[in-house]
């Protein structure tokens, strides 16, 4: 959904950044290629780029540092590698800071930070106020508090929750707004109900059709039919419930395609995003 | 793939001790954790399912409002055995291990009242999968339960949870935080103002970076730690050593998309290399075709023509009945094609590694009706799929 919501972004004319998490020997799912440090393009106005902490602190230190290559033994050193990779919450404050300055770079009109699943979000998004609170001098406090600001910020800051229509999908989406709203205080941009069963079926039909006496065929399609109406009729139920909490909401439909396509799939979801996404601005 | 020899859950429910469930996000982990537990209680065992999922998934999909960190038995008259589930509190735990491995009050105490520790041992990276493992090799110790079974969060770059205590002692051990100890170990804070100012090249070029007070503060914490480091490691070692032993399984869970299939390539290969007992692949939501049938049964006949036309229309969209009724055939029917094509494109039958496929349902799965109908579809390997597809 990430890809899509900055890909829709890329082709309305704005200079999109799409900042992703994955390993960098890994092609990314949706666009085929490698994902870099620094950003490539991928489509016209459209850059992709992985953030590491690691990577984040080599680029703040050669910025902050005079005669920078000086410290790049520290940053390779093995000691600084294994106190890196566990210190609390740096990995996520480190990228957090990289997108920060992505943010403040003239270079880029929307970054869209594809971000860890529901539970794991409300960590990451909580740790420049937890940075904040435990390290309260000095150039980590002020850093941790910049990037929650910029959170915080109803201008340049928006978080996405994207969900499957299922009732537990939805319990943890509503959750984690309330979370994002409340304690967070930073300010949510339109929910996402992404694979929506479009209803095919209303309930008269539905039972007449099972009412019927039918070759195995029909009763095959019968089977299938029944199936479609009573997902999507569930699944209009758990949207019901959201929408009375978050009206700004935004239904993507399920798309069917004949083959694996990961290119086609994003297609088909931004022709629905820049259809059923009236505020995304 | 060529055709993959079936996964045994029944036998592996029955036989092992400890039972890890482990893969990406979004991929019915925790559905699956609670239906193997289902099924070992089914064929009497006592077990205990452990999550550290942050979101609630166990209970909800036991039908639970919540689940603590104490066990809490799932009531039901329809197992033989017992079936208790638990989300672990990262932070007790990790409370409960310092209690044992603290050289005296004074440490432990120490240890409670430092900042950095009551901030962020819930966030320490890798202190959930550490603390999950602590808590399954603990209850391994006793006799309380048959099986364990564990729900591991979602894991992304590796199998987080097994480097996770690797990384912790390395940074405990690594000459980095020596560093940092050094001058306490001469004497205390005023040694350390001193030392720094003296100074070495890396404790300048951290302290510019973070700052002196947050470099005292971690000096602090780790000399806290320095006395446990040992007792930890040894901990560690054995918990490693247990999940190497035949009577534990480790169970990779995927959907049938190409990125989550090849993620199971990948926790194959690192399990492997790691010499960790794989029990085989469990594939979620897999759309069956057979429970529908195929595109040759497009052929209407006249009755079923007559049938459809005598039914009430309400053209949907503007579109006729017979024509929704065959979009959603063939939608069934490209969903199955697509999964299909997608498990067949792996190569886990050159790896000998067994596989269960779980149909999709048509339903949310939040009860314990639920999870034994997920549970069904575990216990008889080759005709799971097709009875319980659609619902």
């Amino acid at each position: 959904m990430a890809t899509a919501l900055a890909a829709e972004s890329a082709r309305a004319g704005r200079r999109t950044l799409l900042v992703v998490q994955q390993q960098s020997d890994l092609r990314h799912p949706q666009l085929g290629t490698v994902a870099a440090y620094r950003p490539a393009q991928v489509e016209p106005n459209f850059d992709l780029c992985s953030v590491d902490g690691r990577s984040a602190l080599k680029e703040y230190v050669h910025r902050a540092m005079t005669l920078p290559g000086l410290y790049d033994w520290f940053l390779d050193s093995t000691a600084f590698k294994h106190f890196t990779e566990a210190a609390p919450g740096f990995e996520e404050l480190m990228c957090l800071g990289k997108i920060y300055d992505l943010v403040s770079d003239s270079k880029y009109d929307r970054v869209v930070f594809d971000g860890p699943a529901t539970g794991h979000a409300a960590l990451m998004l909580r740790v420049p106020r937890t940075t904040g609170a435990a390290v309260r001098t000095g150039p980590l406090h002020h850093n941790a508090l910049k990037i929650q600001l910029m959170l915080e910020n109803d201008v340049t800051t928006r978080i996405v929750i994207v969900t499957l229509a299922e009732e537990m999908a939805i319990r943890e989406a509503s959750e984690l707004a309330r979370y994002v709203t409340g304690e967070l205080a930073m300010h949510l941009g339109p929910m996402i109900v992404n694979r929506v069963s479009r209803q095919l079926f209303d309930r008269a039909e539905i039972e007449a059709l099972r009412a019927t006496s039918a070759s195995p065929a029909l009763t095959r399609m019968v089977r299938a039919a029944s199936a479609r109406f009573e997902r999507a009729s569930a699944e209009a139920k758990y949207i019901a419930g959201l929408r009375a909490e978050r009206p700004w909401l935004v239904e993507v439909p399920q798309i069917v395609l004949a083959r694996h396509d990961p290119a086609l799939l994003v297609d088909g979801i931004v022709a629905n995003l820049a259809t059923g996404s009236p505020r995304h601005g | 793939m060529g055709e993959s020899s079936a996964l045994d859950l029944p036998e592996l429910t029955r036989t092992r001790r400890v039972i890890v469930c482990c893969g990406g996000g979004g991929v019915g982990k925790t559905t699956t954790a609670a239906a193997l537990g289902y099924l070992a209680a089914k064929n009497g065992r006592k077990v205990l399912v452990m999550t550290i999922d942050p979101a609630r998934r166990l209970a909800q999909a036991l039908g639970l409002d919540d689940l603590g960190h104490a066990p809490q038995r799932i009531e039901t008259e329809a197992l033989p055995g017992e079936l208790h589930a638990m989300m672990l509190d990262t932070k007790r735990t990790f409370d409960s291990l310092i209690e044992q491995y603290a050289p005296s009050d004074a440490a432990r105490e120490t240890i409670f009242a430092n900042r950095y520790y009551q901030h962020l041992s819930n966030s320490l990276a890798g202190s959930r999968e550490f603390m999950a493992m602590e808590k399954v090799y603990e209850m391994a110790q006793t006799s309380t339960y048959d099986l364990l079974i564990v729900d591991t969060p979602p894991a992304q770059h590796a199998l987080d949870f097994l480097e996770a205590p690797e990384r912790l002692f390395d940074l405990f051990e690594g000459s980095f935080v020596n560093l940092l100890l050094q001058p306490y170990r001469v004497a205390g804070r005023i040694s350390f103002d001193l030392f720094r100012r003296s100074s070495d090249r890396l404790l300048k070029v951290f302290e510019r970076l973070t700052g002196y007070d947050v470099l005292a503060d971690l000096s602090d914490f780790f000399l806290a730690f320095a006395g446990m480091s040992a007792g930890f490691k040894e901990r560690s070692q054995r918990v490693l050593s247990m999940l190497r032993q035949p009577s534990t399984s480790f169970l990779l869970i995927c959907a049938p998309e190409p990125a989550s299939l090849s993620q199971v390539d990948r926790f194959f290969g690192r399990l492997t290399s790691d010499g960790m007992p794989i029990g085989g692949v469990v594939i979620n939501r897999v759309h069956q075709a057979d429970a529908v049938g195929d595109e040759t049964s497009y052929n209407l006949t006249d009755g079923d023509v007559a049938a459809i036309k005598a039914a009430p229309d309400a053209k949907l969209g503007g579109i006729d009945l017979t024509h929704r009724l065959l979009a959603a055939y063939r939608d069934q029917l490209t969903l199955a094609a697509l999964d299909r094509a997608a498990i067949e494109a792996t190569d886990w039958a050159r790896a000998s590694l067994p596989v269960q496929r779980v149909p999709h349902f048509d339903r949310d799965l939040h009860s314990l009706v639920d999870i034994a109908a997920v549970a069904a579809c575990l216990h008889s390997p080759r005709q799971s799929s097709t009875a319980t597809a659609a619902t």
